[in-house]
């Protein structure tokens, strides 16, 4: 299944909330199927990445403490019009997805 | 834990050929030791060394008091602190007390997430800046925990 990437930009006045939407399981790996019973295996984010024109602004940490599907969002105050935000994840399966926006 | 055996043994090897320490510097934060810690001790001197706490109402969270499910609680921490460089949120009775944090090298002292809870508990945003480390807590009453165990 694949682990879609949302990425929207909200403008507060001359800072910018940048929300992050990620269709992940965030599987702790201590769960157990409730059909099968076999444990199903962790699979979370770990790193989320975020970036202002290519240069790193900040770096999310996350474990399998953080809710299915994470919504996570950080403020920028130094966003532009014009100016691009990548956010970028890797799971600790080692995949991983992002999305792409600019400031408007 | 494997992972980080092999790491060390890389670290190792690395610095014994003299090349230059992969380690970050000790103020840097080792992921795998703060989301494995059992404790919100061990948490903060994996994530924060010996820093002393500081709780302050500069330090603000938007939450819920209660939730019928810990499966997803919005969890949102802002501030009135200049130079922050890094909020965690830690949920003192869960297993791993750690639920994430985030380093911010040019953003804003904001972070929001949804966090799983699996019980009741106290949640703590820890706030680092150049100055200190300042915290506020939220009780949050679960019906429900977040982990799997009470689902389906």
């Amino acid at each position: 299944m694949p682990k879609q990437t949302k990425l929207r930009l909200r403008k507060h006045g001359t800072r910018t909330e940048v929300i992050v939407l990620v269709k992940h399981p965030m599987e702790t790996g201590s769960r157990q199927d409730n059909e099968t019973g076999q444990p199903v295996a962790a699979d979370y984010i770990e790193k989320m990445t975020f970036e202002l024109n290519d240069v790193v602004v900040a770096e999310a940490r996350m474990g399998p403490g953080v809710a299915e599907d994470p919504l996570t969002g950080i403020t920028l105050g130094k966003a532009r019009p014009g100016d691009r935000i990548t956010v970028s994840w890797v799971d600790n399966r080692g995949e991983g997805g992002g999305a792409e926006a600019t400031v408007r | 834990m494997k992972r980080r055996t092999f790491l060390k043994g890389v670290f190792s090897i690395a610095a014994a050929l003299g090349m230059a320490s992969p380690v970050e510097s000790p103020a840097a934060p080792d992921p795998i030791d703060a989301f494995s810690a059992g404790s919100v001790a061990d948490v903060l001197s994996a994530l924060f060394g010996d820093s002393q706490v500081i709780p302050s109402d500069a330090v603000r969270i938007e939450a819920p008091l209660q939730t019928t499910k810990g499966k997803a609680v919005s969890y949102k921490v802002s501030c009135d602190l200049n130079g922050v460089e890094m909020i965690a949120i830690v949920t003192a009775n869960n297993r791993h007390p750690l639920n994430t944090y985030v380093s911010l090298f040019d953003a804003d002292g904001y972070y929001s997430t949804r966090i799983k809870m699996e019980q009741s508990s106290m949640v703590t945003a820890y706030i680092k800046t150049g100055g200190g480390l300042y915290s506020a807590s939220t009780h949050i009453k679960v019906s429900y925990g977040g982990y799997g165990m009470h689902d389906g």
